[in-house]
Formats: structure tokens, sequence, C-alpha cells
């Protein structure tokens, strides 16, 4: 199984532009999505999910045409969205019965097992005769990758799932999706970095409604090796520095500015070598853009 | 600037902003608009000479329009407080230096002046209405701008303030934006089923009637109470004030809204609390799961599509939004709301209205709720279709495979249901009121027959409307006015000239159910109207799916687009199914308003009218043959609504010149098959839309010469008419009368238009409403009106074999021909030509009295009243015929016929046709002295028409219905008050003198003295029976019946002239002496009124006596035609009287201790009114002290004539 998408551009009818010719392929296992607020992750997964239409494009999933063919993707799907609400007055069983019935599940003795199933992975099982309105945010997160994961789908897109979690949930969490068969697609959109990290053998980074980079995190952090640098500096110097330099971030470090750097070799006196971790990569990516696009402007 | 009126300022713009407050703004504006500048205005309650500007008018419109206002007030108002919770902006705000005491104020402030601002636009809708360069200005009173503004102050202002109040304080309560909507239904329709009460609410009496007038919100009932009786020229000149009722009812209200908002105030926590208080409140933390934990095996599963998955889907989801809507409060309140509400409605209506609970008096209750159902449907439908997005959980339903268009089944199917349930409660409230008041004859089939059969299939096209309307206009508030809109607005199409059945969506044809006659003749044409708007609803629903939101499309551009891909083959295949229905049905119900029936419009009646008053009223004082004897075999087929007549008419030449023409007039649903005169003559005119026909006799009819016309005409009905036909040839229970069938000779000036704005539209002279007496065209009395001929009469009757078949004069002869059963009826002396023929499966009760066969034919179901009538006939007749004259036939019979719109009774020669709605299940209780017998006395009113009327006809004049009906009124008091006493009569006359007051409150040209009375019922019968009987009370009514007697003998029977009404006063005058003289002249000639009233009394206890010193006061005015009144000296009898307190069911007055009459006399020239001190000395406790207690005179204000010691 394999998802293929190929110059997906989308402009909406304000103005702005929250794709600009995608292109991306992405196999069976966890694929994480990482970009900042407004680059067009929701945009792109709402797309795949068959919930909006691009103006320009075409989307494949294991050689069926996703755009021309939605209710046949939606028999594969499992989507959560990155907000959503529940029925406030039916319990979760009900919920998840309800959804599963829609998926398609209409055996009785599957839904059971497949309900059984879900609230043992979700933990949910103690709850699942509450009213989902009294639901916490993680619970009803839960709830939600549950509904996603009725009726085994081929392909899973959760966005922003981790967004708003306590640590403990959103452990929990990740655990869950690391718990997702290996033969599936699972695109994971995030901003995030961490939870790429944590689960995602594959990911991407989208900024500016453009594909940055695609591919491994190991891949990533290998390509910056030997071209970070960091500094602890004065908040007066930053501008000059930024003007001078490719800053990929500053961070403030017991309350003092450190900037991290990409350079081939020291920048500078003062300047002391970083060993990259995934964060750099993102951020490396997401100020290259900007950079190239400020130089293209 | 305080932060208070920032905040107002803040919410106020962003009302603004919102574009749907400007339709609401828009549709208020259109509202008054069309009152002042369409036909609108001349329409409905207003029109004559009440001016398309009179403050009354601008008074009520604008405040009937603050009732629509509570329909969007709840978006306005609802979301005042809770919109930062949606927008969860409120953790934000809240946290502010922001005091609640500005937050609060100001917003409730902002939002109650914006809701006076968009109902306000009534006003000025109003305003520039009146302005248009079209609006006749002629039609302008003198008013100025006040009488625009004063509504806005004393309606729109607080009634914004009250509906806002009352939604905030909910919203803050509940927290749900559906309770707000639900709250605003609730107070709609409260409001509209509280109307129909208070027209009723007189029966039970002015305390009952001011606690009503005090409960409405919107001051609709205290106004109703202040102005019911304003004649024309008070409508035009008064602005209505506030005192008494509507003061007391404005400032409770204010007082309840400022209660409500200071509620709102103190329950309104500034904390960031998310939504509705929810049941799973305290989740305890989950036990966290070992990670290391074995992975389980993921159950097997398969997912099915296809048809079976579909249906199960949709299963699934309609017993989810079933249970969405039905679980929640809102819910919940407006069932416990309806059904309080039909309880109450029931028994008020069985409190003061009259008849028997049976069923289909219960249903027409339920169907009072029909526009509240629309309303709770289009809501629902909005909240429904729009769920999931409201929820946020669109995405989650929007990403699963299940098909949109089994979603939107769902939905409506789940609101199908709820509407089921509903109908199904209403029913069980029925039954068990039925069940409560000893009424054990539960027709289960007729209750189903009409939720189910009837209106679950017209909620249906609701429904699909609504629903419809959600997909197309995607925005829920926008959709549910619009249906609403529609709806409140329907009934009024018709006066825009749009009145064809195809075009006016879910316009079905109504169905009158009757218990002779079952659901009646349109049930066809129902199913097949309701068919062709179901068909069309389903057009639209596929045009919906098309542009159903499904993901997150963005822009109408890409909804579009995507819509051009939804228009798939299978899309296609329905819209051509759909169109294929729609159109077919369509031409299928064309074909029968156009070809197999002729399609007339009301309009269009009243155009053919204008042609045939054009074309034909220089006829109108041709001297034409007069009708001797009319010989008639009429064929029924009850089975086939069909029927066959051959006939023949004597005509002599009544008049001294030769007649060389015959006008015939024939009625337009009959089939000419034949026509032809003895000896010949020559049709020279015909016109076949009016159905005039001019025929030129071989040889012109000499003077008393007679010729002969034969025809044979059928009635013959095929498919169904594009108007509701109300004399049908029932199935069981025909009714057919002479004009209906027969031709009529001569021009009929009931044929031309009467209502005054109509004729002005249609470019017709004024018209008096009736000819003068001195009319020439009266021709003093000599030519009679075709149905005023005295003639012989014989008629053979065929029906069907089960039913029995009367016409007037006695049985000569029955038997059965070609599986037929007929009748054959022969008068003993000649009738009017005024009689009906009717059949039906009858019950006979026969009784001979005094020589007469009395019988009353009725159905099987209806024997309640049967005895009552029975005794009211003998009583009647007893009673006639001992004061006045012998009755004339051998025979009196009552004939029981289906209900129709209007039930009424009608006197035939010796026959009584009564509707099944009136008399047969009339309820009385002897014991209840706050209502009367009403069986007993319709039946003694008609009965007495066998005198005026048959013995005795009158001119057809101004003042000739004052013989008839007036002369008929004072027979059956004569009678009740024999049967029951003046005790038994006094609610009677107080409900004439009602009637009469609000009748001449409704008069749109100008009132008459009781003597030149035209059409109006509230002087012919209201006021005629009080004048009557106030004369006879005053002169003896030995005397006034000796006198009548005397007129009964010398004008009965006589052909010409006939008598007016001036002939019964001049004989009146004559036995009533000088000092009463006075009375005439005011109650008969002129239009007069008293106002009496006690002014003090007090009671002192000496020895075990009771002494009562009383002040009673009088006045009169006289009023001229538009009600301008001007005083009248006195010189007058009234009656005062000392009384016991009421007993449980008595209105006003207990028994009688004291009761005398007492001359009052004007003080002087300057103060014409008048002033008694009275004593009496009584043996009981008096309690009550009254003038004019038993309502004896015409009087404007009664309230004041009790006092209460």
């Amino acid at each position: 199984m394999r998802l293929t998408i190929r110059d997906l551009s989308k402009t909406y009818p304000n103005g702005v532009r929250a794709l600009r010719g995608v292109d991306l392929t992405i196999d069976a296992g966890m694929f994480g999505l990482l970009g900042p607020n407004g680059a067009g992750k929701s945009t792109l997964m709402r797309t795949i999910a068959t919930l909006q239409e691009p103006d320009r494009g075409a989307i494949d999933l294991g050689g069926l045409d996703v755009l021309r063919n939605k209710p046949a993707v939606r028999e594969r799907l499992g989507y959560l969205p990155q907000e959503f609400g529940l029925y406030p007055n039916l319990s979760a069983e009900h919920v998840l019965d309800h959804f599963a019935v829609l998926k398609g599940i209409t055996d009785a003795r599957e839904r059971r097992a497949q309900l059984e199933f879900l609230f043992e992975q979700t933990n949910l099982g103690a709850a699942r005769k509450l009213a989902v309105g009294g639901f916490s945010g993680g619970m009803k997160q839960r709830l939600g990758i549950a509904i996603a994961l009725l009726g085994a789908p081929r392909l899973i897109i959760v966005d922003e799932p981790t967004a708003g979690l306590d640590p403990t949930e959103r452990h929990r969490f990740l655990n869950l999706l690391s718990d997702i068969g290996h033969d599936v697609i699972v695109i994971l959109g995030t901003h995030i970095v961490e939870d790429v990290a944590e689960l995602c053998p594959k990911f991407a980074i989208l900024a500016g409604g453009e594909i940055v980079y695609t591919g491994a995190p190991e891949a990533g952090v290998a390509e910056l090796r030997g071209r970070l640098w960091r500094r602890v500096v004065a908040k007066a110097e930053l501008p000059e520095l930024a003007a001078r330099l490719h800053v990929i971030s500053t961070r403030l470090v017991t309350g003092r500015p450190v900037v991290h750097v990409h350079h081939f070799e020291a920048p500078g006196p003062g300047f002391e070598p970083v060993a990259p971790d995934l964060e750099d990569v993102y951020f490396y990516h997401i100020t290259r853009a900007t950079r190239l696009a400020a130089r293209a402007a | 600037m305080s932060p208070f009126s920032t905040f107002a300022g803040i919410e106020i713009r962003y009302h603004l902003r919102r574009p749907v407050n400007y339709i609401f703004m828009v549709l208020m504006l259109l509202g008054g608009w069309l009152y002042t500048a369409t036909p609108f205005a001349w329409a409905g309650p207003f029109g004559g000479a009440v001016d398309n500007d009179a403050p009354h008018k601008l008074n009520t419109i604008v405040m009937f329009m603050t009732l629509f206002g509570a329909i969007f007030t709840p978006a306005i108002a609802g979301t005042a407080l809770l919109r930062d919770f949606e927008f969860r902006s409120h953790e934000l705000l809240f946290t502010t230096r922001l005091r609640k005491f500005d937050f609060v104020l100001g917003r409730f402030l902002g939002a109650c002046l914006f809701t006076a601002l968009v109902t306000g636009c009534s006003a000025l809708g109003l305003w520039l209405g009146a302005h248009m360069p079209w609006v006749d200005p002629a039609r302008l009173g003198p008013g100025g701008a006040l009488a625009y503004v004063w509504p806005v102050l004393v309606y729109v202002v607080p009634n914004a303030f009250v509906t806002c109040a009352v939604f905030i304080a909910v919203g803050v309560l509940t927290r749900s934006f559906l309770a707000v909507y639900v709250a605003g239904i609730v107070m709609f329709v409260g409001r509209q089923i509280g109307l129909s009460v208070m027209d009723g609410a007189f029966h039970a009496g002015p305390q009952i009637e001011r606690i009503i007038a005090l409960i409405d919100p919107f001051g609709l009932a205290a106004s109703g109470l202040v102005t019911r009786h304003w004649t024309i020229d008070e409508q035009n000149t008064r602005l209505i004030a506030v005192v008494d009722a509507l003061l007391w009812n404005r400032l409770l209200w204010l007082a309840l809204g400022g209660l409500l908002l200071l509620v709102a105030y103190r329950w309104f926590r500034m904390e960031a609390s998310p939504g509705v208080r929810r049941r799973a409140r305290s989740i305890v933390d989950l036990p966290v799961v070992d990670p290391h934990r074995p992975p389980r095996p993921r159950p097997p599963v398969r997912p099915r599509s296809g048809p079976a998955a579909t249906w199960a889907a949709f299963v699934a989801m309609t017993r989810l939004y079933f249970r969405d809507v039905t679980r929640a409060r809102p819910f919940q309140a407006v069932v416990a709301v309806l059904l309080l509400f039909m309880l109450h409605a029931v028994d008020l209506n069985f409190q003061m209205m009259i008849t028997l609970p049976v069923t289909h008096t219960m249903v027409l209750i339920v169907q009072e709720f029909g526009l509240f159902f629309s309303i709770l449907l289009a809501v629902y439908a909005g909240q429904l279709i729009w769920r999931e997005r409201d929820l946020h959980c669109d995405q989650l339903l929007d990403a699963t495979p299940v098909a949109s268009v089994a979603v939107i089944a769902a939905k409506i199917a789940a609101l199908l249901l709820v509407q089921i349930v509903l109908l199904g409660l209403l029913l069980g409230c029925g039954v068990i009121f039925q069940a409560l008041s000893g009424y054990m004859h539960f027709e289960l089939p007729v209750y189903f027959g009409h939720l189910f059969g009837l209106d679950v299939p017209r909620h249906t096209l609701t429904i699909l409307l609504a629903v419809a309307l959600q997909l197309l206009v995607p925005h829920k508030g926008l959709g549910v006015a619009l249906l609403v809109a529609y709806y409140v607005l329907f009934p009024l199409l018709k006066d825009i000239g749009l009145e064809h059945r195809l075009l006016r969506y879910a316009d079905l044809p109504q169905i009158l159910y009757s218990d002779m006659n079952g659901f009646g003749p349109n049930v066809w044409s129902f199913a097949v109207l309701w068919a062709y708007y179901f068909a069309f609803a389903m057009l639209l629903l596929a045009f919906g799916r098309l542009l159903l939101v499904r993901g997150t499309p963005g822009g109408l551009r890409a909804r579009l687009r995507i819509a051009r891909g939804r228009a798939t083959g299978a899309w296609w295949r329905f819209v051509g199914l759909a169109a294929a229905a729609w159109l077919g049905l369509g031409a299928y119900a064309a074909h029968n308003f156009h070809v197999r029936n002729t399609y007339v419009t009301e309009r269009g009646v009243e155009a053919l009218q204008a042609v045939y008053e054009r074309a034909y009223k220089q006829y109108e004082g041709l001297l034409q043959p007069q009708l001797a004897a009319v010989e008639l075999r009429i064929d029924l087929s009850p089975e086939t609504a069909s029927a066959r007549v051959r006939g023949t008419y004597r005509i002599v030449n009544t008049h001294e010149v030769a007649v060389p023409d015959v006008h015939l007039h024939l009625p337009e649903e009959v089939t000419i098959h034949a026509l032809s005169f003895a000896g010949g003559a020559t049709l020279v005119h015909e016109d076949p839309r009016i159905r005039h026909q001019i025929w030129q006799l071989a040889a012109p009819l000499a003077p008393g010469a007679e010729t002969t016309l034969r025809f044979e005409l059928g009635v013959e009905r095929t498919g169904f008419a594009h108007r509701d036909r109300d004399t049908e040839i029932h199935a069981n229970g025909a009714l057919q009368s002479e004009s209906q069938l027969l031709p009529w000779i001569g021009y009929d000036r009931d044929g031309e238009v009467a209502d005054r704005d109509a004729r002005r539209r249609l470019g017709l002279p004024e018209r008096a409403r009736m000819l003068a007496v001195d009319d020439p065209l009266a021709k003093g009395g000599l030519v009679v009106r075709h149905t005023h001929a005295r003639i012989d009469f014989s008629t053979t009757v065929c029906t069907a074999p089960d039913q029995i078949a009367v016409a007037p004069g006695a049985l000569v002869r029955e038997w059965q021909q070609d599986g037929r059963r007929c009748f054959a009826y022969v008068v003993d002396n000649p009738i009017l030509n005024s009689w009906v023929v009717q059949s039906a499966r009858y019950e006979v009760a026969r009784e001979r009295h005094a020589g007469i066969d009395l019988e009353i034919y009725y159905h099987a179901d209806h024997p309640y009243n049967i005895a009552r009538m029975m005794t009211a006939m003998k009583r009647s007749l007893d009673y006639y015929q001992a004061q006045f004259t012998p009755y004339q036939a051998r025979q009196l019979r009552i004939l029981e016929f289906p209900r129709r719109h209007q039930d009424f009774a009608m006197a035939m020669p010796g026959t009584i046709p009564f509707s099944e709605g009136i008399g047969f299940i009339l309820k009385f209780d002897p014991d209840d002295a706050t209502t009367y017998d009403r069986p007993f006395w319709i039946t003694a009113h008609e009965v007495a028409h066998q005198w005026w009327g048959h013995q005795v006809s009158a001119r057809f004049v101004q003042g000739g219905t004052m013989v008839i009906e007036s002369l008929s009124e004072y027979f059956a008091i004569l009678v009740m008050e024999q049967e029951y006493g003046i005790e038994g009569v006094a609610p009677m006359l107080r409900e004439k003198l009602e009637i009469y007051l609000r009748g001449r409150a409704q008069e749109r040209e100008r009132e008459v003295p009781l003597v030149r009375s035209e059409g109006q019922e509230y002087i012919r019968y209201a006021k005629g029976m009080i004048a009557f009987y106030g004369l006879a009370d005053l002169v003896g009514k030995d005397r006034v019946n000796a006198a009548l007697a005397e007129f009964l003998r010398a004008r009965g029977f006589g052909p010409v002239p006939q008598p007016i009404a001036d002939d019964v006063i001049a004989a009146l005058r004559a036995v009533t002496p000088p000092q009463y003289q006075y009375f005439i002249t005011d109650t008969f000639e002129t239009i007069t009124l008293y106002d009496n009233r006690i002014c003090d009394a007090a009671v002192t206890e000496e020895q075990g006596r009771f002494r009562v010193r009383v002040t009673a006061c009088a006045r009169k005015v006289r009023a001229d035609e538009h009600g301008r009144e001007t005083p009248a000296p006195l010189a007058d009898t009234i009656e005062v009287g000392v009384f016991t307190a009421p007993g449980p069911r008595q209105l006003r007055l207990g028994k009688p201790l004291a009761l005398e009459k007492h001359v009052f006399t004007s003080k002087s020239a300057d103060d014409p009114g008048a002033e008694l001190v009275l004593e009496f000395v009584v043996d009981e406790r008096p309690a009550v002290v009254a003038i004019d207690p038993y309502y004896k005179l015409i009087e404007s204000r009664s309230n004041d004539n009790f006092f209460d010691l």
C-alpha cells in the first residue's frame, strides 16, 4: 500500500495559498507531517481524507484515485480531525457503536468485538457507559482515535492529536498509535517535533504550503551533523546576527538567548558546535524555506 | 462613555454586522408595508370606511408584528450572554477588568434596543406603504406621525424588553441556544392559542377576560379588551390609552421582565465553565495501562458496503437523531408545554364552547397546533441538519463511508418520528379528556385518520421543505426564518393574487370531517396534490443534495464545482423520476382544475360578477312573469355526487302589461340537457360564462296569462375542482337548494360584487348594500324576488336505496324503482320558492302534536339533543299558535346535514335543515346559569321563521331582515323565557349585546338603525332580539304580541306588496303608550346606546331586614353611522334591582330580592345624564345591586351596571 500525492495545490477564496504543488509518497507505517501552524497540514490531510477538493493535483492510494473515488477511499479510511466534538448526551459505547455501523460494521458480533478491542486499546473500558460530554480532553482524543481505528482502515490520518494533552495523556496516546499495524499508512500531522521523533520512521516538513523536506529522521539529523553552531548572545545582537547568518532558532536557556546557526564552518568566535537533533532539522528547513522565499521576492 | 453603554453600543454594532438581521428587518418592514401599500390593506380586518392609516389599524399591525418578533428575538437576545461561550472567547473576556454589571446590562440593553429597532421596522414599513405614489390619498386620514410612534412606545419597546429578558434568562439558566429558541416558540404559539381562547373568554365572564388580558406578555389581549367595541370613528381618530387592563398588563410584564433580568444577572457567572450541565461530571482518572502489555490480536472485521450497510446506517442514524431530539431538555419542555396548552385549550373550549367533546371537535383543537408544528419542525430541521457541524463532529461523520443521502434521509425520518410521537401524545390527551368528561364514544379511526392520514402527510411536506431550505440556503437561522415566514404569510398569498393550488407549496384541499359524511369528497384531490408537492420536495432535495456540504469545500465556486461532479447518472435518474411525477401529477391536477371543471379564483368570481352586473343590471327592474308552480323529478345519486332534474315551472304574468322576454339565470355548475317554453320561444341571447339567457317568447305573455318552462338539468361532478365545494351532493347527507339546481327568473342583485373595496378595484360604481326602501327598483314591493314567489310545489326525489330523501310537503307516496328509493311530496299550501331537498341515511324520531307531524331526521350517532329539539318544536308551535296565528302546514321537520365550513340552520317551508355541527352535538347543562339552551333556542328561532319569512315575507330592501330575523329572534326568546325564565335568557341577551357591540366595531362601511338593517347579522339578530324584547318588557308582551298577531293576519300569505320594517314599526307604535314611544325611536329608528351604572350603593341592617340605598346613574348617546356620539336627553324607564350573591355557576347575580322600574330624567339640557337615589328594603342579605340587570337595553359598557355590596 502506498499513497502518492502529485502536484497538489489549493488556494482558498480569501487568497491564502494553502498548498503549492505538493508531491509526496508515503508508504505503510507511521509518517510524520511536521509543520508550523498555517503551513497547510490540515488542508493536506483533509484533502487526503476526501473532505476537501484541491484546485489541482492527484492523489493515489494503492491504485485508487482518491479524488474520484471518495466513497471507496472512505471505506478504507480512519480520520481524526484536529478539533472535534461528539454527541454530548450519548455514552462512549453508543457513540463508538454508532460510528461502527456508519463504517459498515453491520454484523453485531463483529461490532461487539471491535468495541471490546478498541475500548481496551484506548483504555476507556471503565468509561464506556459514561456520557462523552463529561470526558477530559485526553479521553475524548482517545475515543476519537478509537473511532478512527474502527473497521480496520488501511489509511489513518490524525491531525494534531497531542495538542493540548498533558505529558501522561500524550504518551498514552502515542503508545496507542504505535500499536497500529505496520501494514497501515498512518499520517500523523503535528507541529510537535518530539511526536515524530518518537514514532515516525519517515516524515515530511511542510512550510508555506510546500514540502521542504522529506525523509527519515536519522537522515535529516545526519545531514546537519557538523554544520550547527550555538552561541549565547545578547538580545541587541540578534538582528545583526540574523542578517548575517542563517539563524535557525533562538531559544532561551536560563533566561539568556541562545542561537543555533547553520554554517559549514565555525561562523565566528564564541560559537561552539552542536550535535543536531530533529528539532534542529525542523527549524533548519523551516527557516531555509523562509530565506529562499525572501530571496526570491 | 461608561463601559455599560460601550457594551450596549458594541452589541448593537455586532448585530448590525450580521446579514441575517437585515433580512429580519426587511421582513418586518415588508410586513408593515404590505398593509398600507397593497390590497392587503383592504383585505382582512381593515378597509371600508377605516382609513388606510387609521391609528387603530397602525396600532394593531405594529402590535401583531411584535409577536413575530418572538421568532427572531431569540437569535438576537438569546446569544447576547451565550455568544462568548460559543466563540470560546469567554475566558479571555472574563479575565479582563470587566464588571459583571456592565457586561450583563450592556449586552442586554444592546440586544433590547436592537430588537426594538428590528420590530419597529414594521411601523416604518406602514409609513412607507401609506406614502407610496399609487396609494389613494382619499383613503388616508388626518392622523400624524404620533399614530406611528405610539404603538412603538406601547408595544415595540416594552415587548422587546420583555422578550429579551425572557430569552436572556432562559439562555443564562440553560446555557442552550435551543432552549432559547424553544422559549420563543412557546411564547409565540402560546400567544396564538391565547388569542383564540380570548374569543371565547367572554362566556367565562369579565374576571377571566381580565386575567387573560393580564397574562398575555405582548399586550394583545389587553388591547383587544380595550378596543374591541371601537367604532369606525374611534378607530380612525383614537390613540389607544394606556389605562386599565392595558396599563396593568404593561406594568406587570415590565416588572416580570425586570425580575427575570435580575434572576439572569444573579445566575450569570463570569466563569469559564463550559456549556451545559452534564451528567458525567466526575469521571475518575483511569488506571494507566502497562506499556509492556503484550499486544492483543486485532479482532477480524470485514466492513460491508452496499444497500444493506446503508440501510443499517440509516436505521442507526434515525434512532440516534430521534433520541438526540427527544432526550434533550428543551424538547421535553416543548412537549410539556404543548400538552399543557392542549389540555388548557380543550378545557377552555368546552367550558365556553358549547359542543360535546365528539372526536372531530377534539381533532379540530389538535389541528389548531398546525402552525406550532410547522415552526417547531422548521427549528428542529435547522437543528438536525447542522447538528454535526454545531457539535464539531461533522468531519468525523463526513469521513465515514456512509452515503450523504442516507444521513439526510435519517434526519428527515427522525423529524417524522418526532412529529408522529407528538401527534400521538396529543391524541392521547384528546382521549383522556373525552373520558374525563364522561364521553366514552372514542372513535379511534377518526383520530388516526386525521392525525396520521391528514396531519402527518401535511407536516411531512413541511419537514421536506425545511430540510431542502437548509440545504439550499446553508444558514440555519435564515433557513428557519424563511420557512416560518412562508407559513405565517401563506394565508396572505391569496390577497396578492397567488391563488392557484399548484403554485402554493403544500396548499392542500381542506378536509372537513363530518360524522355523517366521513372525510368527504376531497380525499382524492388531497392525495393527488400531496403527491404533487411531495415530488416537488424531492426535486428540491435532489438539488439540495448537489449543494450539500460534506467536508470543508470552502466558497460557493468550489461547492458548485463539487455539485457538477455529484450530478451523476443515478442523480439524473432520480431527478427525472421526481420531475416526471411532479409534472405528471401537476398535469393531472391541472386537467381536473381547468378541463374537467371550470377554474375560478376568488378574484375570477368577482370579475365574472362584475361582467354580470355590467351586462345585465339594465334588466334589474324589468317586469318578469312570476313563478306560480314547480313540479320536479329529482334523481339523486349520492354515490356519484350527481343528480338529474326534470321539471316544469308554471309562470304567470302578474303585471298589467304584456311580457315579451324571459330572462333566465342558471347555476354555473349545472349541465343543460333540455330547456323549452310551452308555446315556443327563441334564445336571443346567451352568455355561456355567466349563464344568463334571454328567451323571446313566440307570443308576448299577456297580463294574467301563463306559460310553462320545461327543463332537464344535470349536476355532474367529474374529477375535482380547484375550489373546495361546500355544496356537494355528499355520499351521505346531500343537500340541494333551488338556487343550486334550477333556473332563476330575472336579474339577481345578489349576484353583484358586494364588497366595497372590490367594487372600487373592479371599477364598479359605489352601490348601496341593499336597496333603499323608496328605491324605484323595489317598485313599491310589486316586483317579487324569484325566491319570494309563492308556489305550488310537488316533487319526486329518488335516491340511494338505503337513504331517505326529504322535500317540503306531505309524503304522499314511497316506492322502489330500478333499485332506487323514491319519495313523492306535495305541499298543502303554497310555499315560498325557497326550499331544499335532502337525502341521507337517517334515523327518524316522530311525534304527532296538535295535529302536526313532528319529525327529526338525524344521524344515528347524534341522539343527544333529539328530545330537547322535539320539546322545543312543541313549545314553539304551541306558543306561536296560541299567541299569533295558526301554523300553515301539517308537518314540521328538522333534518341534519353534514358539517360545513360554517355551521348553520335554515328555515325552509315546513322543514328545518340543521347542520350537524350545531344543535345535534351542542351541550347544555340546565344547572349552569352562565349559558343557555342553544339547541332549544335555534329550534325555536327556525320554527318562528315559519311565521316570519314564510307566512309574512318582507320586501328585499333595507329593513326587510328586521321583519324576518329580528322577529324570529323575538319569538324564540319568548318561548325560551316561558321555558327557562328570565335567568335562563339573560345569558343569551348578554351574548347578543356583546355580538352587537363587537359587530359594530367590525363594521367597515356604516352602521344603520334596525329599521334600515341590511346584511349585518349583528344588527338583525343581535340588536333585533334585544330591541323587541326590551320593547315588550316596557309595553307589555300582551300588547306587542296582539299587534304582531294582527299584523300576521293582515299581511300573511299576501303576495304583494310585501311589508317593510316600517309597517311593523307602525303597528307597534299604535300599541305603545306615549311615555314609551322614545324606545322605538332610540332602539329601532336610530343608533342609541346607554351607559348606565350604579354610582354608589350601601346596605344597612335593621331588625333582620336590609335597607339598600342606591345611587343609579344613566346616560344615553346617539351615534351616527361611523360611531360619532352626541348625548341624548333622558326620560327613560330603566330597571334597577337588588340581588343575592351569585352561586358558583352564575355569572354576576343571584336571585332577585327587589326589582323595580324607574324613570330616569336628565338633570338639565346641559347635563343630559340622570341620577336617581333609590331605597330598597329586603328580607335577605343582598350582595349585588344592578341597573338593567338582564341586558334589556343596548348599552355600551355593562360591566359597571353591577355593584358588589
